[in-house]
C-alpha cells in the first residue's frame, strides 16, 4: 500500500479520487495548488504524486520542476500528470514523466496507471534542462 | 485592411490600356488631319498655279489672234483666208476651254471680278480684230490697218486684267504655302508634345501601378498576418474550451462511476454554464448594434449572485459610472458572470473572497476593472504552446468584448489576486 499525494485545484474530483484510493487501502493527501503540494511533499515524501497541470500559485510543470531542483529525494518521486489541457503528451514530455492521463478518463485506467507508476517508479527526468 | 480584387485589378489594367489607346488615337488622328490639311492646301496652291497658266494661255491666244489679223493683211490674198479661219477657230476654241477651266478655280470675289473684266476686255478686243479681218478680206488693207491700230489700248486692258489675275493667284499660292508651313509646324509640335506627354503619362502610370500593387501586396501581407494571428487565437480558444469542458466531464465521469449524484450534478451545472457561454459567444460574432449600461448590468448581476456570495462568505463590491457601451446587455451580463464566478472558484480558503468591479469613462471608451483577492493566474506558456494565461471564463469574455470592438487583458500582478481590464467603445 502506498502514500499518494493528489495536487489538483478542482472542487470535487480530488476528494473523490482520495476516497477511492483510500478505499483500496492507500494513504492519500490532497492539495489545492502547487505550493501547498510542495509543502506536503516536504513534510513527507509520497510514493506517487498525481499532479494537475493548470493550477493557481504554481502550475503542475512548475511544481515538478521544483521537485527536481530541490534534489533531496523529491526528484525520485514518480509524477502522474492529470489534465484536460490540449497537448498533454507534450507537457509530459517537457516535464519528463512517462505517466500522464487526459481528462475525462475511466477510473480503472487511472487506477491502472497509478499501479504501473508504483511498480516502475520512473521519476521525471527533464532532459532538456539537465 | 484593403484587399485587392480581381475586378479592381482588371479595371486598373483597362484604364491603363484605355489611356494608352487614347494617346495613340489622338496621335493617329492628328497625323491624319495634318495630311488632309496638307493635301487640301496643296490642292489650293495647285489651283492657283493652274489659274495663272490659263490666264497666260488666254492672253497668248488673243495675241495670236492679233498676229493672225496682221498676217492676213500683209499676205493680202484669198489663198490665206481659209488657213486664217482654221487657226482663228482653234484659238477661239482654246479660249473657250480655258475660260471653262478657269471658272471653277475662282475662289475670291475680287478674283471673280477680275476674271469677268478679263472676259469683257477679251470680247471688246475681238470686235475690232474681226472688223479688221473683214476689211482685209474685202481688200481694204489701209482701213483694216487703221482698225487694227485701235486694238492696242484694248490689249493693254487685257494685259492689266491678266496681270491682276496672276497677282491674285500668286498671292493665294504664297498665302496657302505659308499656311501649309504653319500648319505643318503646329502639327509637328502637337505630335511631339503628345509623344512626350504619352511617355510622361506612361511613366506616371507605371509608377502609380507599381505603388498600387506594392500597396496591395503590403495589404495582403498584413491581412495574412492578421488571419494567422486570428487562427492562433482561435486555436488557443479551442484548446481552452476543450480544457474547460474536460474538467467537469471528468468529474461527471468519475462521479457517475462512483454513484456520486451531487458531484455529477455539479459537473453538469459547470458544463451547462460553459455551453451557455459558448452559445452566447456564437451569437456575438459580427453583432454590435446593441448597447448597454455597465453599471445597471453589474447591479443586476450583484442581485443575482447575492445569495451565492453570502453562502460563500464572499463580497461583491461595485463602483461603476453610468455609461452606454457598444455591447448588448445580455452579453455584457454573460461576460461579468463568467469573470465573477471564475474569481469565486479561485478564492483562497484562508481569506474572505472579495470581487470588485470598477467602471470608469475613459476618453471615447469605458474601462471595466474586475479584480479579486483569489489565487492569481500565472503565465506558463510552456503548457500548451501559444496558449496565453487567463482567468477562468476569460477566453469567452475576451471574444465577446473583442467582437464588440473592445479589448480585454489580464493583469495578474496588479493586486493580490487577478485583475482583468475590459475596454469598450462608448456608443
Amino acid at each position: 500500500l502506498a502514500d499518494l499525494l493528489i495536487i489538483d485545484d478542482d472542487e470535487d474530483v480530488p476528494e473523490l479520487l482520495a476516497d477511492i484510493f483510500r478505499g483500496d487501502g492507500h494513504q492519500v493527501r490532497v492539495s489545492r495548488d502547487g505550493a501547498a503540494g510542495l509543502e506536503q511533499i516536504a513534510a513527507r515524501l509520497p510514493d506517487v504524486v498525481l499532479l494537475d497541470v493548470e493550477m493557481p500559485i504554481l502550475s503542475g510543470p512548475e511544481t515538478a520542476d521544483m521537485m527536481f531542483l530541490r534534489d533531496c529525494g523529491q526528484e525520485n518521486i514518480p509524477v502522474i500528470l492529470i489534465s484536460g489541457v490540449v497537448g498533454l503528451a507534450r507537457v509530459a514530455e517537457r516535464v519528463g514523466t512517462p505517466y500522464f492521463i487526459g481528462k475525462p478518463y475511466r477510473l480503472e485506467e487511472l487506477v491502472g496507471l497509478v499501479a504501473r507508476a508504483l511498480l516502475e517508479r520512473r521519476a521525471p527526468h527533464p532532459e532538456a534542462r539537465v | 485592411v484593403t484587399v485587392p480584387t480581381t475586378r479592381s485589378r482588371r479595371l486598373l489594367y483597362v484604364a491603363f490600356a484605355a489611356i494608352g489607346a487614347i494617346l495613340v488615337t489622338v496621335q493617329v488622328v492628328t497625323i491624319y488631319h495634318l495630311r488632309a490639311v496638307d493635301r487640301g492646301v496643296r490642292a489650293i496652291v495647285g489651283d492657283a498655279l493652274e489659274g495663272i497658266r490659263l490666264v497666260d494661255r488666254i492672253r497668248a491666244d488673243l495675241i495670236r489672234e492679233r498676229l493672225l489679223a496682221d498676217a492676213h493683211i500683209v499676205a493680202s490674198g484669198p489663198m490665206a483666208t481659209s488657213q486664217v479661219d482654221v487657226q482663228l477657230a482653234a484659238l477661239r476654241a482654246d479660249y473657250e476651254a480655258c475660260a471653262r477651266a478657269y471658272a471653277p478655280l475662282v475662289n475670291e470675289p475680287d478674283e471673280a471680278a477680275a476674271f469677268a473684266r478679263l472676259q469683257d476686255d477679251v470680247a471688246a478686243t475681238r470686235l475690232p480684230l474681226e472688223r479688221a479681218l473683214r476689211l482685209s478680206r474685202e481688200d481694204h488693207d489701209e482701213e483694216a490697218r487703221s482698225e487694227l491700230a485701235t486694238v492696242e489700248h484694248r490689249f493693254v486692258a487685257v494685259g492689266s486684267d491678266a496681270d491682276e489675275l496672276v497677282r491674285i493667284n500668286h498671292d493665294a499660292a504664297v498665302r496657302d504655302l505659308a499656311d501649309i508651313t504653319r500648319v505643318q509646324r503646329a502639327g509637328g509640335l502637337l505630335v511631339t508634345l503628345l509623344a512626350v506627354l504619352g511617355v510622361l503619362l506612361t511613366a506616371l502610370i507605371a509608377v502609380s501601378v507599381t505603388r498600387v500593387i506594392h500597396g496591395w501586396e503590403e495589404s495582403l501581407r498584413r491581412r495574412a498576418a492578421l488571419l494567422e494571428e486570428r487562427n492562433r487565437s482561435l486555436d488557443s480558444f479551442a484548446a481552452r474550451v476543450a480544457h474547460d469542458l474536460r474538467e467537469p466531464l471528468s468529474a461527471i465521469s468519475v462521479g457517475a462511476e462512483q454513484g456520486r449524484a451531487e458531484i455529477v450534478a455539479r459537473g453538469v451545472a459547470r458544463m451547462e454554464s460553459i455551453i451557455a457561454s459558448l452559445v452566447a459567444l456564437s451569437r456575438v460574432e459580427g453583432r454590435r448594434e446593441a448597447n448597454s449600461d455597465p453599471s445597471r448590468v453589474a447591479l443586476a448581476l450583484g442581485e443575482e449572485l447575492g445569495r451565492r456570495f453570502d453562502h460563500d462568505g464572499a463580497r461583491l463590491q461595485l463602483d461603476l459610472e453610468p455609461a452606454s457601451v457598444t455591447c448588448s446587455e445580455g452579453l455584457l451580463h454573460r461576460v461579468l458572470l463568467e469573470l465573477v464566478t471564475g474569481a469565486l472558484r479561485r478564492r483562497r480558503p484562508e481569506v474572505h473572497a472579495l470581487v470588485e468591479i470598477v467602471g470608469r469613462n475613459e476618453g471615447d471608451g469605458y474601462e471595466l476593472q474586475i479584480s479579486d483577492n483569489g489565487f492569481p493566474r500565472t503565465d506558463d506558456s510552456r503548457l500548451v504552446g501559444e496558449q496565453r494565461p487567463c482567468a477562468e471564463g476569460f477566453p469567452v469574455a475576451r471574444r465577446v468584448i473583442e467582437a464588440a470592438g473592445g479589448t480585454a487583458i489580464v493583469e495578474p500582478h496588479r493586486g493580490p489576486g487577478t485583475t482583468i481590464i475590459l475596454r469598450l467603445p462608448r456608443s
